[in-house]
């Protein structure tokens, strides 16, 4: 049994980590996609000023994670979601609510799709 | 740039660290699941050394996985014959007392073009001079000719010979003394030195390569001054 140690450590290690890096992607993402529906509902109510420092907090969050999301995600699909909230803070500045919006469910369409990729399901895996 | 270069030092280091835990063998040697694993291992490798787009550990999971289950599977053909006959198959008979097995020939796609190119390529031109032909794991054709078409041994000839093989060791490699093969043949730096006077070296340095084999027969080569 000793011999297959060094193999089954490797595997387990590896499967750890994907399940490990799975939900830490989930949970994420799911963390900025909440912070980015108050956003919205701030956006909504017309607080633009409310709106602008929501989403400037989200996007430090979002920032701190650039080393992980690197490491782990495909670079585009990374620098895609950053051009996103780039876009939205620019709209949030000129307070033009329809861009705004749209700018905002894109974002979240692809901050779903960064967590999808990572996901196990037959989907991905087929 | 200095991505690209990282990133192929790291890859590099990984896949010859886990190509020397697979094995020791030479591609030539390489059974088919051991070469698809090779080629598989050097693809993958290359996509994150050309692609920055694509993180390294997209490459590096992937050949850790193969490394992993290539050195499982070998553990437990290690262990269990059947699985081990399963992995790396069985050598097959291809001639048998002389005889040419097609069905054998037929299970394995191997035709008489290529049976009669192997014979002729390892000195044999008649199919009738081999005994025995064993189509191996590795895809290699090994023949065992009849006694008749080989040269006699001295057992054969019932002609006493004197052993007088013996591997050489290697004591001093480009004027390095190698302590350990010294001591596998229990002699002693002080007997090295004295050996070393006697032929005109003042230090081991002076000596290129210096062997001894098993009765003691000392031959070197003095290094050569370099220009």
């Amino acid at each position: 049994m000793k011999s297959f140690l060094p193999s089954v450590l490797i595997l387990g290690g590896i499967l750890a980590f994907s399940l490990w890096n799975c939900a830490a992607m989930t949970a994420h993402t799911e963390r900025w996609s909440g912070q980015l529906e108050q956003v919205a509902e701030l956006a909504g109510e017309e607080d633009w000023s409310g709106a602008e420092t929501a989403l400037e907090e989200s996007y430090r969050d979002w920032s701190s994670h650039q080393t992980l999301l690197h490491i782990v995600e495909r670079h585009d699909s990374v620098d895609d979601a950053e051009a996103m909230y780039r876009r939205a803070s620019a709209f949030a500045k000129e307070q033009e609510a329809s861009e705004f919006q749209a700018e905002l469910a894109d974002l979240r369409d692809q901050l779903r799709l960064l967590a999808e990729m990572e996901r196990f399901s037959i989907k991905n895996i087929l | 740039m200095a991505t690209a270069f990282l990133r192929t030092v790291i890859l590099y280091f990984l896949i010859m660290f886990g190509l020397r835990l697979t094995g020791k063998r030479q591609i030539g040697e390489l059974e088919p699941s051991e070469l698809v694993l090779t080629m598989m291992i050097s693809d993958l490798a290359t996509v994150p050394m050309q692609d920055f787009g694509i993180p390294l550990l997209a490459g590096v999971i992937p050949i850790l996985t193969l490394l992993a289950l290539s050195m499982l599977l070998s553990q437990l053909s290690l262990k269990n014959l059947r699985f081990r006959a399963l992995l790396c198959g069985v050598p097959t008979l291809l001639i048998d007392q002389g005889r040419i097995c097609q069905e054998a020939m037929r299970k394995n796609r191997f035709t008489i073009d290529e049976l009669l190119e192997e014979l002729r390529s390892q000195g044999y031109c008649d199919v009738k001079a081999v005994k025995y032909a064993v189509l191996e794991n590795s895809g290699q054709l090994s023949i065992l000719p009849w006694p008749r078409e080989q040269p006699p041994s001295a057992r054969q000839l019932h002609h006493p010979v004197e052993d007088d093989i013996s591997l050489p060791l290697i004591l001093i490699n480009d004027g390095r003394v190698l302590r350990s093969n010294l001591k596998k043949c229990g002699k002693s730096e002080a007997w090295l030195s004295q050996q070393l006077a006697a032929r005109g070296f003042s230090s081991p340095r002076q000596v290129f390569l210096l062997t001894i084999t098993g009765d003691d027969t000392i031959d070197y080569l003095p290094k050569e001054e370099t220009p």
